[in-house]
């Protein structure tokens, strides 16, 4: 019983010890704060410690290269690099914890800087000798190799900046390492295209210009990145492959024939991959393919059949052929051309099928295109190659994920029965404008077709069916039509809070819009607006320019009341004024400025006022037929009356006079 | 002279004490690579041996007066007791103690009457068979307790499935398509579990989580995030990563295989219709983050909208390959990286280091350059409801123990109750998880009890007590002939012995005694500096094996190259350390035992007397039998004995899954059901680590337990002397990573990163205390030490050869 007390107790003990341990971890955590200052200026203070490290602008100065904080402050390079922090973006304790004092707690680092190096040439190697096959040992003997040729050259390379640097770490470390330091011709011992860019993080075109494999500087077959232009770094990295490479440098890829055939074999033979493809035996598959395409009623003689080898990895051979646009076959690869290679089912070639033994290896053969002597071909060699049955050839190449047309019209359905739906053509003018000014603020491009239906629902339903185009609705409630894909409910419109907007079609643009009705800026455009208590319209009375005269006007302003009655606008809730302006067009503008409570101008052409916001143009009036209709206000009624200036039954008004006495 | 002796007592278990935190500071200092640990051992080894000298000193004292020579042997250990101050004031005490009463209770040692044997019980009534039936019934308890946790009280329901290519081939028409998407290899499978709350149904679709756990763990080990989120209502699925659990799969592809499983969801609208598609999230834990990240970043699309996961939680994992792929994340987003995680110290550029990485994190958001110039922990930057939302987490606690940490679950949940619009009103703060793990450890501790308790009650068989039967038969054959025993103390010769037994027990006690006699000092001296010598190598060699191991097995160690040849990358370092320490321990021991045997024949030759050989040592490795044939059957019996019990140990982990989804495990120890990648490379191991396993039981029993200690003692010391050797790794590494901020085993060698191998420890050291204890057991119920060995070994292994990763390429 005692020994098992003091078991526990003992227990215990160790229990509390641990936990009190890991709060003590605390206490040896030890904060120092650090004040940087450049070039006599405060530039900030942080805090690091064993486990925190501050991150920390890097500084400029014209014509010399910053090279870090130091604790001196006039650093210079013979002070060597036990002064300067490792990074020059961030500070680590380890920075720092030599040189704090005894208990203080703060230190202060200087900008330290240094004149700008002017090397030759950067030669960066991938130190990760399990992965790149490189060492310092394969590097001494790269280097004696570059000094003697760059010697036979004419170089002095013993006179010359030139360094040649490993990178150790993964390869985005890095790849960020060397984007950072920024001055590196070349790159030798990463890997494929994708590799440094993907993971690495480097950018094609901009961060490197070329990445070829197939050199084996050290224990394994790599790959040297062209990151500079600069002739020196082009020679070398030309004699990289002269030096270390079976194949070369790959050459530019050819440009894309008029050949009636081109066949792509990868000629490619490592431990790892071996295509089991060499020119002779391309050679005699390219002759017994001609004497096969003989039989089949074709000249070969007077046909251009292309066998084309590509070397390198398969990403990089893929995308060469990708590039050169013209093959037709591709046979020697492996299933992986999709996910390695980077080419997509579908887009980039029909099928690939493997079992085919050309060579010495069974491998694969893909179809890219489909034309009628590519298909027989490819089922040609799978008779003859293969005891694999070829799948059936689709007639057209099926994109499995197809890219929809741009939408290029979107139409807004709305309830035109407003005592049900809230809305009316005031408010809906006012939507409409909105939703123009949504679309172009949002760079999209679309017709926008804004229709009214009426009726019942059913009669509505049956219509928009009919109609087959609309792609939202707008004002229905109990809606059910064919193809709904989405709704919202209870979304306030004039003066009803219950009424919905229904997602009929699932067009990029149809989504764009039905996501901006949730908001709340779409929102208040479907409310009832302010009401307006007064329109203006001017018009141009210099009748044998404007054609309009007082019996047009007359008649036009009577079906202008007309249609006001049916927005309930009464003489009682709305003044009407119709304004005639004569003289110059600068003087009507003059006036118009002068009154400022136009809202529409009509009659004009060549007018230009203060604040114009639309335009009709080409509007027939009286005689003429190059009238134009100016948008001054945008109040809510303003621009519903202007909208109805678009319709046949309000231009007729214009007109009418004048038909009437033709008629006569 | 009672209580000067006490004082000298006192002043000797001071110093052991002394001793012991000398060595531990010599651990610190050898952690921060002070080369005054040299100093701080030869203390601790001063005052080890002091000690031992004053204790047989005290053993020795017949007068409060020191004769001559006594008196100069206290005065040497009394300077030398300065290493231990409160040793060096009681021996100054003791010292001047030269008078004392008489009156001294005399403990006498010798027991009146024999007690008589206990009646002979039932089988069912003995001690062995009632404590394996409780042990029975407890696994099955504690599986039904862990099942209620992880089913959140019965709420949720917990299913496996494999995924195959077949699968993945025939939903890959749907939104995510293409041969990416595809498991590439016809027999490659991966292991999943799955979490369906009873919400989650068809006209209600829950948000769904992928969990993915990091190298070399399994999905259990991630049950944690399972439970809590399926707990508040999401679907969950776990997959085991390529090459670990139960999945066939060896490669990495897929992102570990979790595209593979997030194409077949979601696009297989039959069975999944209660996963609302448009609310998908991920999270992983170190390389498993990484993967996530990937899986988030290859089907973000174009847009938040189009963007399959919509919230990704990166767990420690900060890689600058992961982080050039934030700018493609089109969904919400969050990072934990652990305060201590051991593994920053690779990332301290400013390229790589954690707070560059956070703070690119949250400026490369969509595609736009944010401008943040710092990052603060814990908040929300961005808006969640287009995709934009980024919050860096950065919890007190290490890299493995981090998916442990209740504040990092809370985050966890928290981040996706918010991102995916889980509703839930269950805090994050408020978890369960725990009552599993809990749960869980208790079974494991049952089954364990099970299993000895089991081997006990078969012992009671005719057929396997010969066993023990003829080992005994044996020992006593062995005393009959004269060969003096050392008596442990205590124990008297049996008073109804004849004359002439009683005659020779008498001179063999007296040799005993003579024999115990002698051998206190240099024994001790021996023994525990054996001891400490086998610590300190145990605890330096196994960083540089476990270098080694990456450079004898490369093919083994990488994740590209399949093979059957020690596939197990990490288990590979154990192999090796295993058997050098074991072979080592070996040596020792038969060394140390010659070496006593010839000081004695020495020593007896200088008094003229009769030397008293300690062959006995041995006898518990024999195997008992009246002739070779014989003990040819015991070896076969004890041989299927240990099967029995290793197939009843994993029936019992299978039943217990099958029945409750639950198998064995707390944290990082874990008895898994077997598959057969696991087992085959299991048995490719067990040989050569078994030299380990044998090494520790001929220790602990022939070494140890004939110390004439009392049991717990043996055990305690047993258990001690085979882990602190390991926890002084821990000690040194974590000493030296507190006070610096990088751990003493980051990189070594060529550059090798060697922190991983740190991390497996924690869970090694745990085994490497209960094995002793085992190897005690098992040898109390059958007198020798192989069984134990041959069942820890196999049952250990294959636990830790199921709880990592293996490359075998087996489908």
């Amino acid at each position: 019983m005692k020994k098992y007390l003091i078991a526990a107790l003992i227990a215990m003990m160790t229990c509390l010890a641990v936990l009190s341990g890991c709060a003590a971890v605390k206490g040896l955590e030890r904060d120092v704060q650090v004040i940087l200052e450049n070039d006599g200026e405060y530039v900030g203070t942080y805090t690091v410690n064993q486990f925190n490290n501050a991150v920390v602008p890097e500084m400029e100065k014209d014509d010399l290269m910053f090279r870090g904080w130091s604790v001196l402050e006039d650093w210079t390079e013979e002070d060597g690099d036990y002064y300067l922090t490792e990074n020059t973006g961030l500070i680590r304790y380890d920075d720092i914890k030599d040189f704090v004092v005894g208990d203080s707690l703060s230190i202060t680092l200087y900008a330290a800087y240094a004149p700008i190096p002017e090397r030759d040439l950067v030669i960066a190697w991938y130190d990760k000798e399990t992965t790149s096959g490189l060492n310092q040992s394969y590097m001494d003997s790269f280097k004696t190799q570059l000094y003697a040729y760059l010697t036979s050259q004419g170089y002095s390379p013993e006179s010359m900046d030139i360094v040649i640097r490993g990178y150790s770490g993964d390869v985005g470390t890095t790849c960020s390492e060397i984007m950072k330091d920024s001055d590196v011709d070349i790159m030798v011992g990463w890997s494929s295209t994708s590799n440094i860019t993907n993971t690495g993080g480097l950018v094609e075109g901009e961060d490197f210009i070329e990445n070829n494999g197939g050199i084996t500087i050290g224990a394994k077959e790599r790959y040297a990145a062209r990151l500079t232009d600069t002739e020196l770094c082009n020679l070398v990295y030309e004699w990289i492959f002269e030096e270390y490479s079976e194949t070369g440098l790959p050459e530019d890829p050819e440009p894309a024939t008029e050949a009636d055939l081109v066949i792509a074999w990868y000629n490619r033979h490592t431990d790892s991959t071996d295509s089991g493809l060499t020119q002779e035996i391309m050679d005699s598959f390219t002759a017994e393919l001609n004497a096969y395409l003989s039989t089949q009623g074709y000249n070969p003689s007077d046909m251009q059949i292309v066998v084309r080898a590509y070397s390198g990895a398969v990403g990089d051979s893929c995308a060469s052929i990708l590039q050169t646009g013209d093959v037709d076959i591709m046979v020697g690869w492996s299933s992986n051309i999709d996910t390695t290679g980077g080419m997509t089912e579908g887009t980039d070639y029909i099928m690939n099928v493997g079992g085919v033994s050309i060579g010495t290896a069974e491998r694969y053969a893909a179809l890219l295109t489909n034309t009628e002597l590519s298909k027989l071909v490819y089922t040609w060699i799978f008779d003859t190659y293969s005891d694999v049955t070829l799948p059936e050839i689709p007639e057209t190449p099926v994109d499995p994920d197809p890219q929809p047309e741009p939408q290029s019209q979107l139409v807004i359905g709305w309830y035109a029965k407003s005592e049900t739906s809230g809305l009316d053509q005031t408010i809906v003018s006012v939507f409409t404008r909105g939703l123009k000014e949504y679309l172009e603020s949002s760079g999209t491009e679309c017709d926008v077709i804004v229709r009214g239906y009426d009726g019942k629902v059913a009669e509505v339903e049956s219509a928009v069916a009919s109609d087959g185009d609309v792609d939202l609705m707008i004002g229905m409630k109990a809606f059910s039509p064919e193809g709904l894909i989405e709704q919202q409910d209870d979304v306030p419109m004039g003066e009803k809070t219950d009424r919905r907007i229904h997602l009929l079609d699932d067009g990029e643009v149809s989504k764009l819009v039905y996501e901006w009705l949730k908001t709340d800026d779409a929102r208040a455009l479907l409310l009832t607006p302010e009401a307006q208590t007064k329109l203006v319209i001017g018009w141009y009375a210099k009748s044998g320019t404007s054609g309009l005269d007082q019996s047009i006007i007359d008649n036009f302003t009577a079906g202008l009341n007309e249609y006001l009655a049916t927005l309930g606008y009464t003489t009682e809730n709305l003044e009407v004024v119709v304004r005639g302006y004569d003289g110059k067009v600068a003087e009507v503008e003059a006036a118009v400025a002068a009154d400022g409570d136009v809202d529409l101008m009509i009659g004009m052409k060549a007018f230009s006022p203060e604040g114009l916001i639309e335009q009709q143009d080409d509007v027939p009036m009286g005689e003429k037929t190059d009238r134009r209709i100016h948008l001054l206000d945008d109040d809510a009624l303003t621009l519903a009356v202007f909208d109805w200036l678009k319709t046949d039954d309000a231009r007729a008004l214009f007109t009418a006079a004048q038909e009437a006495a033709l008629a006569a | 002279m009672y209580l000067k002796q006490k004082l000298i007592k006192a002043s000797s278990i001071c110093l052991y004490v002394s001793a012991a935190l000398w060595i531990i500071a010599a651990g610190c200092a050898f952690g921060l690579s002070n080369y005054i640990y040299w100093l701080f051992l030869a203390f601790g080894l001063v005052s080890l041996y002091d000690g031992f000298a004053l204790s047989s000193l005290a053993d020795k004292l017949e007068d409060v007066k020191f004769s001559k020579e006594q008196n100069i042997r206290f005065i040497i250990c009394w300077v030398l007791s300065l290493v231990c101050l409160p040793a060096f004031i009681i021996n100054i005490v003791a010292y001047c103690r030269t008078r004392e009463d008489e009156l001294v209770a005399v403990r006498r040692n010798v027991s009146g009457e024999q007690p008589e044997p206990a009646p002979k019980k039932a089988f069912y009534r003995t001690r062995a068979f009632i404590t394996m039936c409780i042990s029975f019934v407890l696994i099955f308890i504690l599986g039904l307790s862990g099942m209620a946790f992880e089913t959140s009280g019965f709420t949720v329901d917990v299913s496996d499935f494999t995924l195959t290519r077949d699968m993945t081939l025939a939903y890959n028409g749907g939104k995510i398509n293409g041969e990416k998407y595809v498991i590439e290899n016809e027999g490659s499978t991966y292991a999943v579990t799955m979490y369906v709350p009873e919400t989650a149904t068809e006209q209600s679709p829950a948000p769904t989580v992928f969990v993915l756990p990091g190298f070399t763990r399994t999905k259990a080990t991630m049950a944690q995030y399972c439970i809590e989120l399926s707990r508040r209502g999401a679907v969950v699925f776990c997959i085991d990563p390529g090459g670990q659990g139960g999945t066939t799969e060896t490669s990495t592809s897929g992102a570990n295989g979790v595209e593979y499983l997030v194409q077949y969801v979601y696009n297989n609208t039959d069975d999944f219709r209660f996963c609302d598609r448009s609310r998908f999230g991920a999270v992983g834990h170190s390389a498993g983050g990484g993967n996530v990240c990937t899986l988030a970043a290859d089907m973000a699309g174009d847009s938040y909208e189009e963007s399959i996961i919509k919230a990704v939680y990166i767990s420690g994992y900060i890689k600058t390959s992961s982080a050039n792929k934030y700018k493609n994340l089109n969904c919400n987003a969050a990072i934990s990286y652990a305060y201590y995680d051991e593994g920053a110290f690779r990332y301290q550029t400013d390229t790589t280091s954690f707070e560059v990485i956070a703070l690119r994190f949250i400026n490369e958001v969509g595609g736009a350059e944010n401008n943040w110039n710092t990052v603060s922990y814990d908040y929300g930057y961005g808006d969640m409801s287009d995709g934009t939302y980024r919050i860096v987490h950065r919890e007190n606690i290490n890299h493995c123990f981090e998916m442990y940490d209740l504040t990092s679950i809370a985050n966890t949940v928290n981040f996706f109750d918010e991102a995916l619009g889980m509703n839930s009103d269950v805090d994050g703060s408020s978890q369960i998880w725990f009552g599993k793990e809990l749960s869980n450890g208790l079974a494991l501790a049952a089954a364990f009890t099970f299993i000895i308790s089991l081997c006990a009650v078969l012992m009671k068989i005719p057929f396997f007590a010969a066993i023990k039967r003829d080992n005994e038969k044996n020992t006593r054959d062995e005393q009959s002939h004269g060969v003096a025993q050392p008596q442990p103390a205590g124990v008297v010769c049996d008073g109804a012995a004849e004359e002439a037994s009683a005659m020779k027990s008498a001179s063999a006690a007296s040799l005993a005694a003579k024999q115990h006699s002698r051998k206190t000092v240099a024994h001790n001296i021996i023994f525990w500096s054996t001891m400490i010598l086998t610590a300190i190598i145990a605890c330096l060699d196994y960083i540089p094996l476990a270098n080694l191991s990456i450079e004898i097995f490369p093919v083994g160690n990488s994740s590209s190259v399949y093979t059957y040849v020690f596939p197990a990358r990490m288990v590979n370092a154990i192999l090796l350390w295993a058997a050098i320490n074991g072979a080592i321990g070996l040596v020792l021991f038969f060394a140390t035992t010659l070496l006593e045997n010839a000081y004695e024949c020495i020593y007896a030759k200088a008094k003229g007397t009769q030397p008293v050989y300690d062959w006995n040592k041995f006898r518990p490795i024999k195997m008992g039998g009246k002739n070779a044939a014989a003990v040819i059957v015991n070896v076969l019996k004890m041989l299927l004995l240990a099967v029995l019990l290793y197939g009843v140990f994993y029936f019992m982990v299978q039943l217990s899954y099958w029945i409750f989804h639950q198998d064995f495990r707390f944290m990082l120890i874990s008895a898994a059901p077997l598959n057969a990648r696991m087992f085959v490379t299991a048995i490719e191991y067990i040989p050569i680590i078994f030299l380990f396993y044998i090494s520790n039981s001929i220790r602990v029993n022939c070494s140890i337990g004939r110390e004439g200690w009392s049991e717990w003692k043996v055990l305690l010391v047993g258990a001690l002397a085979n882990s602190v050797g390991l926890a002084f790794i821990l000690l040194i590494n974590y000493v030296c990573y507190f006070t610096t901020g990088s751990p003493y085993y980051g990189y070594y060698g060529n550059g090798t990163e060697v922190w991983l191998y740190v991390n497996m420890v924690f869970g090694l050291v745990v085994m490497m205390f209960i094995l002793p204890i085992f190897n005690r057991l098992f040898y109390k119920i059958t007198g020798n030490v192989w069984l134990g060995a041959i069942v820890c070994c196999t049952i250990f292994i294959t636990m830790t050869i199921s709880a990592s990763v293996s490359y075998i390429p087996m489908y």
